[in-house]
C-alpha cells in the first residue's frame, strides 16, 4: 500500500514539475505572436521629436487616423506618445542627437515594424491641401513593407486638421492591404533576422581557422550550417572578414515546423549556440530584437 | 486511300469538337464608381435567363472581382483573397457554396440601383446595376470563417 502511495506521489510531483501549470494550460492551443507596430512622425534633421507632436496638431491627427486604420482591422499598435513619455520619465535617452532618440524609442519599444508618417501642408491661391507620405519598415532589417502617398485634394479652407484626416483616409486602406500581403509573404517564407558572428578580443580563433573533424575553415562551416537551417534555405551574407561574418537576412519560420509552437530569434540563436558548441568552440550569444550576436571566445 | 479518308474525317471531327471544349470566361464588366474606408460602389452588368437571375449575376460578379481580381481605382486594388480562384474556391468550398448558391452574398449588398431597364440579349436578359457593398463587413466575414488571415501574421 505504501509503495502505491509513494509511486502516486512521485507521479504527481513529476507532473507538476514537467507539465504545464494548470492555471496557464491552454490545451495545446497556439496563438501566433503578432508583430509590434508603432506609428511615428517623420522628423527632419535637427527637429526635436519630443516636441514635434506636442506642437503640431496635424501630425497628431494623421498619426491617430493611421492608428484608427489599424484598429479597424482589429490590430492594436504600440502607442508612440506613451512610449515617448515613458522614455522621458525613465531618462532613457542617452544622446542629444534627435535621430538617435528616434532609433532609441524604436529599440526601447520593442517594435518589429514602424510606420513613419510625414505630413506636408501646402497653401496656395487655388486652395490649401495636405499631402501624406506613409512608409512601413521592419525595424531590424529595414525591409520596406508598404509605401503610399495620400492627398487631401485642394480646398478653400484653413481647416488643416480635416485636410490631414482626408489625406490619411485617401491611402490608409491601400497601405494596410499592401502591408498584409507582405505579412502573408512572411508567414509563407519566414521572417528576417540578422546574424552577427564575431570573436572575443582574446580569442585564438579566426574565420579562416580550420575547425571540427572535417578541418574546414570556420566561415565555411557556418555557411554550411546556415544552408541547412535557414528557413527554405533562404539567407544572405552581407560580408565575411577574418574577424567577422554578418548574415544581413536569414529567414526563420514563424512556427516551429516540428511542434507548431511559435518560433523566434532566441530559439534560432540557441540552435546556433549548440552548433558552435558541437564543433568545440565556446560561444556567447546575445539577442536584441531580431538581431543575433554570437561572440566566439 | 481508305486510310487517308478515315484520317481526314478524324482530323475534321477533332477540329470541330475542340472549340466546343474551350472554356470561355465571361468579362467581369465591373467598374468602380465611388467608395470610402468601409463601402464600395460599383457599376456591374449581369446576364441571366430572366431579370432576377441577371441581377444576381451582376451582384455576384462584383464579389468575384473583389475576391479574386481587385478593383483598380478603388481602395481594394489587390484581391481580397487571391488570384487563383479555382484553388481558393475548392479550399473553402462550404463558404463559397453558401455565399454564391445560398445567396449569402446578399447580406453584404447595401443597395442595388438599376441604371436602365433590363434589355434582351439573344434569349437572355441583361441588366446594368449600381451595387454598393459593405466592404469592411465582407472582410471581417472572410476573416471569421478563416478564408483570409486577420491583419498581421
Amino acid at each position: 500500500m505504501k509503495k502505491i502511495q509513494i509511486i502516486a506521489f512521485l507521479l504527481l510531483a513529476a507532473g507538476s514539475v514537467l507539465g504545464q501549470n494548470a492555471a496557464t494550460n491552454s490545451g495545446g492551443q497556439v496563438v501566433t505572436v503578432q508583430p509590434k507596430i508603432m506609428v511615428i512622425p517623420f522628423t527632419k534633421e535637427g527637429e526635436d521629436i519630443r516636441t514635434v507632436l506636442e506642437e503640431d496638431v496635424n501630425r497628431r491627427i494623421a498619426i491617430t487616423k493611421i492608428k484608427e486604420g489599424f484598429d479597424s482591422r482589429g490590430f492594436t499598435t504600440v502607442d508612440f506618445v506613451a512610449k515617448l513619455k515613458a522614455a522621458k520619465d525613465n531618462n532613457a535617452f542617452t544622446s542629444d542627437n534627435q535621430t538617435d532618440i528616434k532609433s532609441q524609442i524604436i529599440q526601447m519599444s520593442g517594435a518589429d515594424v514602424y510606420v513613419q508618417a510625414e505630413v506636408i501642408v501646402e497653401k496656395g491661391q487655388s486652395g490649401n491641401s495636405v499631402k501624406l507620405i506613409l512608409t512601413a519598415y521592419e525595424a531590424s532589417t529595414g525591409n520596406s513593407l508598404s509605401n503610399k502617398v495620400g492627398e487631401s485634394g485642394k480646398f478653400y479652407t484653413e481647416d488643416f486638421n480635416k485636410l490631414a484626416s482626408k489625406a490619411v483616409e485617401s491611402c490608409v486602406e491601400d497601405f494596410l492591404n499592401i502591408m498584409q500581403t507582405k505579412f502573408t509573404d512572411i508567414v509563407n517564407n519566414g521572417k528576417s533576422v540578422i546574424v552577427d558572428i564575431s570573436f572575443d578580443a582574446g580569442s585564438q580563433y579566426k574565420m579562416s581557422s580550420e575547425i571540427g573533424s572535417d578541418g574546414l575553415p570556420l566561415s565555411d562551416q557556418i555557411e554550411m550550417w546556415m544552408e541547412k537551417n535557414a528557413f527554405k534555405n533562404n539567407y544572405h551574407i552581407q560580408g565575411t572578414t577574418d574577424l567577422k561574418m554578418i548574415f544581413d537576412d536569414v529567414k526563420i519560420p514563424l512556427k516551429d515546423q516540428a511542434t507548431g509552437n511559435n518560433y523566434n530569434p532566441n530559439k534560432f540563436a540557441l540552435e546556433l549556440f549548440k552548433f558552435f558548441k558541437g564543433i568545440g568552440l565556446q560561444p556567447g550569444k546575445d539577442v536584441k530584437g531580431s538581431t543575433i550576436y554570437i561572440t566566439i571566445k | 486511300m481508305k486510310q487517308y479518308i478515315y484520317t481526314g474525317a478524324i482530323v475534321l471531327l477533332i477540329s470541330m469538337v475542340l472549340p466546343c471544349c474551350k472554356t470561355i470566361y465571361p468579362s467581369a464588366e465591373v467598374n468602380y464608381l465611388s467608395g470610402d474606408e468601409q463601402t464600395l460602389t460599383v457599376r456591374s452588368v449581369g446576364i441571366g435567363n430572366d431579370e432576377e437571375k441577371a441581377i444576381i449575376n451582376a451582384e455576384q460578379k462584383v464579389f468575384d472581382v473583389l475576391f479574386f481580381r481587385g478593383l483598380p481605382e478603388s481602395k481594394q486594388k489587390i484581391p481580397l483573397i487571391g488570384s487563383n480562384e479555382q484553388e481558393e474556391k475548392s479550399k473553402h468550398k462550404n463558404y463559397f457554396d453558401s455565399f454564391y448558391d445560398g445567396k449569402r452574398h446578399k447580406t453584404f449588398v447595401m443597395s442595388v440601383i438599376p441604371v436602365s431597364n433590363a434589355k434582351a440579349k439573344g434569349r437572355q436578359k441583361m441588366v446594368t446595376l449600381d451595387v454598393k457593398v459593405n466592404l469592411s463587413a465582407l472582410r471581417r466575414d472572410l476573416e471569421t470563417f478563416g478564408v483570409i488571415r486577420k491583419f498581421g501574421y
